[in-house]
């Protein structure tokens, strides 16, 4: 050989391996690409281990990721290996050696003395290394490459190569991995902020109202805002007769009775006494059977959850998950328990406040109340041009009943008519209890004809429903004047002259009747 | 670089012909490895792979090529590679693919080859 044909065959050996070079240098900025490309982890994966196999020019190989949850690796890729799937549960000292073993991370197969398991379930293969992917010493799994075409095994060279790749796919991995828990954190963090503002809107909702039956019936609305519920009643507790009322619905309540005594239902009893959520399924809960009247109030899975304030039992949320809906979350519950909290101080704070307008004994609004709402109401009134009726009612002859039965049984004659009023009204009506024997009745957007057909029915009752007290049956009638807005009076105090004006009227002629106040331009004729 | 890959195939005789068209990068370049499995176990076993439409073949490229010449190794046939870019043919060289499949200029020379 000449010395021109010796320098010729070592140039051209040095540009074989400046092409060589390249061609790695050309796969380690691929797997940078790689990084930058928004596809999935095991796309981004597999374009790895290819590049990985094509680089040194390797028939198979694979990549084994370790979860340090379970500690446990897996193949999560593989091309033209014996198995395709592949789980193993790394022993304790395994990962140890494995995490402190840094100096070097490429191994011939045959030779690796860790992580025997595994590559001999692959012996088929006939695995050429072994490269552990980690970064600063945490373990992110490993892989393994076959020998090239022909069963040739990778030059020390290749080997060297290997080591390389690996190291940037280690890093590839890492980052990918960061990136998709910071994407589940932003997921999660997405999902917080949407509940926390359900929430948000749900306790707005409530928090200004101070009338309990609009509350509740609020509540119930920002419940099916905050879960899909096919059915749910709201009931609060009365401590003095140890019975639950029916507050508000929604879906079905033919079924629904107006209390609940706790003696007669066993989930009450339950949630008054744990003062916690109580999940039933039927089949899958204790007690195992219900009681009918629970089943058919509660059905046949629910949840109930209790309305607190600061500890005390105020009464419950009741639901039922939409059918198909296989039941509530845990989110769901845990928001619906957070909205039960604000729940809690609503409904204590309504209330509060109905103690502090209505009268203890008649449970009717005072008087102060009256004076406060009524000016209110006129103005709604003549905003909206509507009518409001007022009705002023006065028992007949009180004085009399009070000295001939004694103090105590007058007592329980304006109870008894109390309830009568009571149950007359709608809800946005106002029974109100005027002064000592003397009631009054708002009622907002009624003519004279609506307003005097109400009087005329109250009036009726309160003959007709017989009080007994102590064995004696006691006959009671009342006397009405009724005046309307804007036909008799155009102001609170005339409003209330008009009707105060009716009812003398009735006295004056026999009582135990109604008497509509004329209207304005009669009495100006007159 | 963004083209993405595609490719089509025929069979003529004893030959199954594929064109890749795009970069040889893309994950889409298995599916050469599925055409040429399928035919391989129908005894389509001569195989020619033109690479025309397909100047830029990187690692990932290779890596499925091997994998179709280590099958046809396998099944005792041959294969073809054509019109290869001088990048390309110096690649493939390289990383001795060479040694295992024959260089065309041109599809037609390599299908009359193993027609005939």
């Amino acid at each position: 050989m000449s010395e021109s044909e010796q320098t010729s065959s070592v140039e051209q050996k040095m540009q074989q391996q400046v092409l060589r070079y390249e061609y790695v240098l050309e796969a380690l900025s691929d797997i940078g690409d790689e990084l930058c490309r928004v596809s999935s982890f095991d796309a981004q994966l597999k374009s790895l281990l290819h590049l990985l196999l094509g680089t040194l020019g390797v028939r198979k190989g694979g990549i084994f990721l370790f979860d340090n949850y379970n500690k446990r690796v897996s193949l999560r890729c593989s091309w033209k290996l014996v198995h395709k799937n592949f789980e193993y549960d790394l022993p304790h000292d395994e990962i140890t050696a494995l995490e402190a073993d840094s100096a070097d991370i490429t191994y011939r197969a045959a030779d690796y003395k860790h992580l025997r398991g595994i590559l001999e379930a692959f012996a088929e293969d006939n695995l050429d290394c072994i490269s552990i992917l980690k970064v600063r010493e945490k373990l992110i799994g490993f892989l393994v490459v076959g020998h090239k075409l022909k069963e040739i095994p990778l030059t020390e060279k290749e080997v060297s190569f290997l080591k390389t790749l690996s190291r940037n796919i280690s890093v590839a991995i890492n980052n990918f991995l960061l990136l998709s828990e910071l994407r589940e954190a932003n997921v999660r963090l997405d999902e917080k902020i949407q509940e926390v503002s359900i929430l948000y809107q749900a306790s707005q909702m409530i928090s200004s109202e101070l009338q309990l039956q609009a509350l509740l019936d609020m509540a119930m609305s920002a419940i099916s805002e905050i879960t899909d519920i096919e059915r749910g009643t709201t009931w609060l507790y009365e401590e003095e007769h140890r019975q639950f009322n029916l507050m508000s619905h929604l879906g079905d309540a033919s079924k629904l009775p107006e209390n609940l005594s706790l003696e007669d239902s066993e989930i009450l009893q339950i949630v008054a006494e744990r003062k916690d959520t109580f999940e039933y399924e039927k089949g899958k809960s204790q007690p195992a059977e219900l009681k009918r009247l629970d089943e058919k109030v509660f059905g046949e899975a629910f949840v109930v959850v209790p309305i607190l304030n600061q500890g005390e039992f105020l009464g419950l949320l009741h639901l039922c998950a939409t059918a198909g809906a296989n039941g509530f979350t845990s989110r769901d519950i845990r928001l619906i328990k957070v909205f039960a909290v604000q729940l809690g101080a609503a409904v204590k704070n309504a209330q509060l406040y109905e103690q502090a307008i209505t009268d203890g004994m008649t449970k009717l609004y005072l008087h102060r109340y009256f004076k406060q709402r009524l000016p209110d109401e006129i103005k709604r009134a003549a905003r909206f041009k509507r009518n409001l009726a007022l009705i002023m009612v006065d028992i007949d002859h009180f004085k009399k009943l009070n000295d001939t039965y004694g103090h105590q049984t007058g007592d329980e004659v304006l109870k008894h008519v109390a309830s009568i009023l009571r149950r007359a009204v709608r809800t946005h009506d106002l029974p109100v209890r005027y002064g000592g024997e003397e009631f009054a009745l708002v009622l907002p957007e009624t003519d004279m004809t609506g307003a005097v057909a109400v009087a005329e029915r109250i009036r009726r009752s309160i003959e007709t429903d017989f009080l007994e007290v102590n064995g004696v049956v006691i006959k009671i009638t009342a006397s009405f004047g009724v005046s309307v807005f804007s036909d008799c009076a155009d102001d609170m105090d005339s409003l209330i002259k008009a009707a105060d004006v009716a009812l003398y009227w009735s006295k004056e002629h026999g009582r135990n009747q109604v008497t509509a106040a004329p209207a304005k331009i009669i009495r100006e004729v007159e | 670089m963004s083209e993405e890959f595609s490719l089509s195939h025929q069979v003529d005789g004893p030959v199954l012909i594929i064109r890749t068209k795009g970069y040889l990068n893309d994950l889409g370049a298995e599916q050469v490895d599925e055409i040429c499995s399928e035919h391989l176990e129908k005894s389509v076993n001569k195989i020619v792979i033109n690479l025309e439409q397909s100047p830029l073949i990187n690692s990932i490229g290779i890596s499925i090529l091997i994998g179709v010449i280590e099958a046809i190794e396998e099944s005792g046939g041959a294969l073809a590679f054509t019109n290869l870019t001088p990048t390309n043919r110096k690649t493939f060289e390289m990383m001795g693919l060479l040694q295992f499949a024959e260089p065309f200029d041109k599809e037609e020379e390599a299908v009359a080859k193993y027609k005939g």
